[in-house]
């Protein structure tokens, strides 16, 4: 059925719009919008005994990642420098990734146990077990390679 | 390489497929390709250059935290794939890919007479 090709497609039609936004949104670069979304998005499980917070931040170190605990609000800050293989400002052809530095303080639902938190960072995802606990003290977590 | 069908469609929910950012590097010499996959390692990263559409594709393992229950999602968790067009002053045989903390990096030489091109990946 060579005329099927001929046929005007909607889809088609939304995935070059599609194209076309995403070159005009991403032509400037991306540092992190500022104001929009908090960043790092989080996601959080909960159940009676504990909680576990992960984070999608790829690219880091686990020594350029800072996971803090106060009461019940865990802070995540780091960083990260643009890609490492550009030599010129003018060899971006296209830069969609952020590249700036961040910090975002998460309310937990409860307070935790600061002895008994764990945080570990694999294939650029953080991960963070907390443990209830009513009362808490300030404590800082290293973060382990994955 | 299993293909995605057998990972993430099995017989309940079809998992979701992001698009990832990329950064595109051109040089005269060669052109780095930099993509954020958190999630995805070298095990379950499948690239593939058919013709002149070079695909990426990870697949990622949703976490599941037994006898946890969701109390926030922010953000999606799915596969990643994108398809981008590479121009023939690219050495097809000297492409190297590597995984590292959720990002991936391309790395694709260009053959020594075509230095001179402007754009050799263009993103789709």
């Amino acid at each position: 059925m060579s005329r099927m090709a001929t046929y005007w497609s909607p889809w088609r039609e939304i995935n070059r719009l599609r194209q076309e936004m995403d070159h005009f949104v991403s032509h400037q670069g991306a540092p992190l919008a500022r104001g929009t979304a908090p960043f790092p998005p989080v996601n959080l499980w909960e159940n009676e005994t504990g909680l576990v917070l992960t984070a999608e931040i790829p690219g880091l170190d686990a020594s350029q990642l800072d996971v803090s605990l106060e009461n019940d609000n865990l802070t995540i800050a780091g960083g990260r420098a643009g890609s490492t293989a550009a030599r010129e400002e003018e060899d971006y052809a296209r830069r969609e990734r952020w590249f700036e530095s961040f910090k975002r303080t998460v309310e937990l639902p409860f307070e935790v146990d600061p002895e008994k938190c764990d945080a570990s960072y694999e294939k650029g995802v953080l991960t963070v077990r907390l443990e209830r606990r009513p009362e808490a003290q300030p404590k800082k977590l290293t973060v382990k390679a994955g | 390489m299993s293909n995605c069908q057998s990972t993430c469609n099995n017989g309940t929910e079809q998992q979701a497929v992001y698009r990832p950012s990329v950064d595109i590097l051109d040089s005269p010499s060669d052109v780095v390709l930099v993509a954020d996959v958190p999630g995805v390692d070298e095990s379950h990263l499948d690239v593939t250059l058919d013709k002149n559409l070079l695909t990426i594709r990870g697949r990622v393992e949703a976490p599941s935290f037994e006898g946890y229950t969701p109390v926030r999602t922010e953000y999606g968790v799915g596969d990643f794939e994108r398809v981008f067009t590479v121009s023939d002053d690219v050495n097809r045989d000297a492409i190297e890919a590597t995984v590292k903390d959720g990002v991936l990096q391309l790395n694709l030489p260009k053959t020594a007479q075509s230095a001179r091109r402007k754009i050799n990946v263009v993103a789709r």
